[in-house]
């Protein structure tokens, strides 16, 4: 492992994806503040000399606004809507590269898993966060990325 | 002369996404096929010219790695260069990839720019190869 997983790390390496993939650019989000609504969720595990999972929720609108961006078209195109989970999971996808990267070295073995996502309202944190946790704020709307070691290898995939 | 691309990915999203990103590459354009799948591109190489194929890694009913597989092992669909697209920067896992066959690796997230370089760099490369 060429580093420890600094918050510092994940920050950085989400705002510059957020912000060049889709166009959210990102400020630093006051700790205390919550997810309220209804969220785009998106989780992708990943084996390597730590192997987890990392997870990105970002409130509904901004999901579509991120489905917009990448596919080039208007925010109240259906398409925008219906691509608001797709988007959140490429854009998971996008970031888990460059930070799992940073964070086990290129040389290292490590694989990214297939994401899933899921769609629901709350409020969130409803319990404190079990792994490294950055927050954001983009158009006043709180965005966060969870990385948690799971501590066990779940496949192979590493290996092959 | 315009170049017909191949891409392969069980995201409808990253499908019209790389189709974007084709567009605004300046790449001399043919026709942009789409797959689901590897199965489905297997089908579609058969019947169709295509120049170069932009693939993902982890699809259901045939996986990347599969198709580049099987490419590699026909006379024909082998000398099509396949550049996999995806965010996986292990070394390690790249140079699988290599020696399954692949031509070149696209990292998301890209640009315009780096799809361009990355198609006509394989482009050059097949031209050699068969000018060889």
């Amino acid at each position: 492992m060429s580093q420890t997983l600094r918050p510092s790390l994940l920050a950085g390496v989400t705002r510059a994806v957020l912000g060049d993939a889709a166009f959210l650019f990102c400020d630093d989000a006051d700790d205390a503040a919550k997810l309220a609504g209804r969220f785009a969720e998106a989780t992708i595990a990943f084996d390597a000399p730590c192997p987890g999972r990392v997870t990105l929720r970002l409130p509904w609108p901004l999901a579509v606004e991120a489905a917009a961006n990448l596919l080039g078209c208007e925010r109240d195109d259906p398409d925008a809507d219906q691509n608001a989970l797709p988007a959140a999971a490429e854009l998971l996808n996008m970031i888990s590269g460059p930070a799992l990267e940073a964070w086990f070295g290129a040389s290292a073995k490590w694989a990214l898993g297939v994401p899933s996502t899921r769609a629901y309202e709350g409020t969130l944190p409803t319990q404190a966060p079990t792994g490294e946790l950055v927050g954001f704020v983009v158009d006043g709307a709180r965005i966060e990325l969870e990385v948690v070691e799971t501590g066990a290898s779940h496949d192979s995939r590493a290996d092959r | 002369m315009s170049y017909s691309i191949l891409v392969v990915d069980d995201s409808p999203l990253i499908r019209k996404m790389m189709k974007r990103t084709l567009s605004l590459s300046t790449l001399e354009l043919g026709t942009v096929f789409e797959a689901t799948n590897g199965r489905e591109a297997l089908a579609l190489l058969e019947k169709e010219w295509i120049d170069v194929v932009l693939a993902d890694i982890h699809m259901p009913v045939m996986t990347g790695s599969e198709l580049i597989e099987l490419m590699s092992r026909d006379e024909l669909l082998g000398k099509i260069p396949v550049v996999v697209v995806s965010a996986e920067r292990s070394e390690p896992a790249i140079e699988r990839l290599k020696q399954l066959g692949i031509c070149a690796h696209l990292m998301k997230p890209f640009t315009p720019e780096q799809v361009l370089e990355t198609i006509t760099h394989v482009l050059d490369q097949a031209a050699a190869r068969s000018n060889a």
